[in-house]
């Protein structure tokens, strides 16, 4: 996993939260992680990763409106970070263009089995 | 024409037709022996006048002979004529003139030489030598004397002109002219006519064809008046004859031929004064006749209103319940056939008012019927003008029944179907039905609603409903419907994360623990199954809400059709292997390309894959093939299984249908695979149906349209509008791209 080393965990839901930390952890990789999206705007600037796992339901401030900032406020330090949505609607065609531009992809969280995380994360790193 | 004319005429024509006939009769013998008297008097009195004036000219002819053969006058004549002595003219002259005193009337008397007519002796001095006009000397072959009335050029008095030959030896010597005043004659002519106050008698010479009056003779002074005398055309002998006269009058004319000369004696009245009796007995016929038909008319008029005064009575009192006043009565009270017929009609009131209360009743519940039913049932006309509406038109389209009944339907309803104008033809040849349609009724609210237009059945008239239009209001059971997705798509999501969380500890331990025992092992696989099928539910209960609001979003792409079934295939045999049921698949692994969404392609295919490994028991074989037909990849997936029973074929792809019932019997599913792809497939343009016989299997068959350049074209500009190209796998989405 050449170049993706650092891995931001924004989820609001604990036990998925611990869930994925543990599996990425397992596999090597250095996890931090956010409960909500305040946390974790404060977390990509504190732990400065690779790739964020972003989840797009969270209380107080989207998934929606964390991606907007950390591409468009450079203050941040993520403008070029690899950000993948977590969500479970499951239909990305129906967000915005903007949206779709931001972000490098979506994972469907009821529809995807552990490894295929070490699948989005591959091809993404490539 | 009305009882009442008919029964006058009759009566006028019974009436007065004989003495009509009578009458006519009369008057035509009356107006025959009229003129036969007429013509009788007429001739009389030619005849009389004729006579007298004969009998004058006759005697005044005598006078003038019997002076000519005087003795001393044919003395001194012979005298003269031997000698011609100038002294002879003297004594011839003093002769006459003795003479002249001794016949009365006599106005001069000239002696002329017969072959140039210069006087020889006359009782006017100084007239010796003259010449006497040509009339008066000229006396025709075989004839004694002339006789001619004219004016006396001397006096401009009309005169009578007698002229005879005086002979001398024997021998025409000379002419004597005598010249006579005619009062006697005109007298004669004007005192006796016998003619009533416009009879006339006038005396004519015909001369050729001209008639020439003697008496009166202001005609031959009168230029104008002789033309006209002409138009009488007198000739000799008519007894009778109608003529215009010189005055312009009509006149009967009866004519004789006096008996010397060309002399006419003509006697005429006017026609008027001839047919004034029998005009008087026509006007006394036309006052009788008047007064008889004023009669007849006034007692069949009696007669008349008799009968009819009666039958309008009964006429109004039919116009009156035929208007709706059944109580409307004629009081005739009469024993006659008109008071069976008053008796009748207010029988047939009685009897319609009672049949018209019936139908009132049987409308009043008709009524009550339509508007205690939901639906809004509206009867339109050809034109579309609504001739009947319920109280539920008048509710869902907020107007008052007044402000719909009469409008025309389109007034009322502007339709929508997904956002867009829409048309409802309301003319159909038996029903056709409208599903999904809104429209804004007059309070701005939005209704949801199904249309069914039907056709009225049977003999129409030309403003009759022609079409019935039902209006099945969705909105409240949309409203509730939404409510439900709503709530089973909100349900389906908070339940995806905890099972992805069940599901992701699950693997996790599966994967992580190598040291399990076995049995444990087993149980993890168990419930990470249960779990991944309770995911796959949930997707079918997401798919489903998406489909109903129509939010399913495709992501059209070129797809290698035999390569995903070979793969979906190849994915199945695990679990066909597990009830040791033969799967296999005939057909190319690759190059068979068609326009869809991979995922959702997919999706049809295991569905169809999971039903007939559910449905086919142990042994049993399943068959998935692939042809092109008619422009189509039709994929035919083909089971020994248990079959479907034929009267549940047509509902096996609706929502939450089960062939085999509800909860209790064994087999399990949502009842939404079928209909989930069967909405991918309509998405795709392309079929889905099923073949099945109970005992020996089913065969499920999807089409879809072999690749077709144009609309990959259009999918593919679409993508590529799309900043980055994504890939995609089940679950999850990756952008290749470089930030």
């Amino acid at each position: 996993m050449a170049g993706l080393r650092k891995i931001l965990l924004v989820e609001d839901n604990m036990e998925l939260r611990n869930l994925y930390e543990l599996f990425l952890g397992e596999h090597g990789f250095e996890v931090a992680t956010a409960v909500d999206g305040e946390d974790g705007l404060v977390k990509a600037k504190e732990f400065k990763p690779d790739l964020i796992f972003l989840d797009v339901m969270m209380p107080k401030i989207d998934g929606f409106q964390v991606l907007k900032k950390l591409r468009h406020d450079e203050s941040y330090g993520a403008t070029k970070t690899r950000i993948v949505l977590l969500t479970n609607l499951g239909d990305a065609s129906k967000v915005s263009p903007n949206i779709r531009k931001d972000m490098d992809g979506y994972v469907v969280k009821a529809e995807i089995e552990l490894s295929d995380l070490l699948d989005v994360i591959k091809s993404l790193a490539n | 024409m009305k009882i009442k004319q008919k029964l006058i005429a009759l009566f006028l024509f019974i009436g007065l037709a004989p003495t009509l006939a009578v009458s006519s009769v009369a008057y035509i013998t009356i107006s025959n022996e009229l003129q036969a008297k007429t013509s009788e008097q007429l001739n009389s009195v030619a005849i009389k006048q004729e006579q007298k004036i004969n009998s004058l000219l006759q005697k005044k002819q005598e006078e003038v002979s019997k002076l000519a053969n005087t003795y001393d006058f044919q003395v001194s004549l012979g005298n003269y004529l031997a000698s011609h002595k100038a002294t002879d003219h003297a004594t011839i002259a003093a002769i006459l003139q003795a003479k002249q005193i001794e016949i009365s009337d006599i106005q001069a008397i000239y002696v002329a030489d017969p072959t140039d007519g210069i006087v020889i002796a006359s009782t006017i001095d100084n007239t010796e030598g003259q010449k006497l006009q040509k009339s008066d000397y000229t006396i025709a072959n075989g004839n004694d004397t002339a006789v001619n009335v004219r004016e006396d050029q001397r006096d401009g008095i009309n005169k009578l002109y007698i002229t005879t030959n005086i002979s001398v030896n024997k021998k025409e010597a000379a002419v004597m002219s005598v010249v006579f005043r005619i009062d006697d004659i005109v007298a004669t002519i004007q005192d006796y006519t016998g003619l009533g106050t416009t009879g006339e008698t006038i005396v004519a010479s015909k001369e050729g064809d001209n008639t020439v009056s003697l008496f009166p003779l202001r005609f031959d002074t009168d230029a104008a008046l002789k033309t006209k005398l002409n138009s009488l055309n007198l000739t000799a002998n008519d007894s009778y004859k109608t003529a215009t006269d010189y005055r312009g009058h009509a006149v009967v004319i009866a004519t004789r031929s006096a008996g010397f000369a060309n002399w006419v004696v003509a006697t005429k009245m006017d026609q008027q004064e001839v047919l004034a009796p029998i005009n008087q007995l026509r006007n006394s016929l036309i006052g009788i006749f008047v007064v008889s038909s004023i009669a007849i008319i006034l007692i069949a008029n009696y007669f008349a209103r008799f009968f009819t005064n009666p039958i309008l009575q009964i006429a109004r009192t039919s116009q009156r319940i035929g208007q709706g006043d059944f109580n409307a009565h004629s009081d005739i009270q009469r024993g006659d056939e008109i008071g069976e017929l008053s008796n009748s009609v207010n029988a047939m009131g009685l009897s319609l008012s009672a049949f018209v209360s019936r139908i009132e009743a049987e409308r009043n519940r008709l009524s009550v019927v339509l508007n205690s039913t939901a639906e809004s049932i509206l009867a339109i006309d050809k034109q579309g003008t609504i001739i009947i509406a319920n109280q539920a038109a008048s509710h869902l389209t907020g107007r008052d029944l007044h402000d719909i009944v009469d409008k025309n339907i389109s007034e009322l309803f502007a339709w929508q179907q997904q956002g867009k104008p829409f048309e409802v033809s309301y003319t159909t040849d038996g029903r056709t039905t409208y599903p999904d349609l809104k429209f804004i009724d007059a309070m701005g609210d939005e209704h949801f609603v199904k249309v069914l237009v039907a056709r009225v059945v049977g003999e129409q008239e030309q403003r009759a409903a022609q079409t019935i239009v039902t209006i099945h209001d969705e909105t409240k059971s949309r409203e509730l419907e939404d409510m439900k997705i709503d709530f089973v798509s909100m349900a389906a999501h908070e339940l995806r994360t905890p099972l992805a969380a069940i599901r992701g500890y699950l693997e996790l331990v599966s994967f992580k623990d190598r040291t399990l025992q076995s049995s444990t092992a087993g149980y993890i696989r168990q419930a990470l199954k249960s779990a991944t099928e309770l995911g796959g539910l949930i997707n079918n209960l997401l798919d489903v809400t998406r489909i109903e609001r129509g939010t399913l979003t495709l992501n059209m792409e070129k797809v290698d059709l035999a390569a995903t079934i070979a793969q979906a295939v190849t994915d199945m045999q695990f679990s066909a292997n597990d009830k040791q049921i033969t799967l296999r698949y005939a057909g190319p692994n690759n190059n068979c390309s068609v326009v869809a969404d991979q995922i959702a392609l997919r999706e049809v295919i295991n569905n169809l894959l999971i039903n007939a490994v559910k449905y086919t028991p142990e042994h049993g074989t399943i068959t998935v093939s692939l042809d092109m037909e008619d422009g189509s990849y039709v994929v035919r997936v083909k089971d020994s299984g248990i079959g479907i029973p034929q009267k549940a074929l047509p509902n096996l792809f609706t929502k939450f249908y089960r062939v085999h019932g509800g909860l209790d019997s064994g087999s399990t599913g949502t009842g939404l695979g079928l209909f989930i792809s069967k909405s991918i497939m309509e998405r795709h343009n392309g079929t889905i149906s099923v073949a099945s016989e109970i005992g020996k299997g089913s065969t499920f068959t999807f089409g879809l349209p072999i690749l077709d350049e144009t609309r990959l074209a259009s999918v593919q500009s679409e993508q590529q509008s799309q900043e980055q190209i994504m890939r995609r796998h089940r679950g999850w989405v990756t952008k290749n791209i470089t930030r």
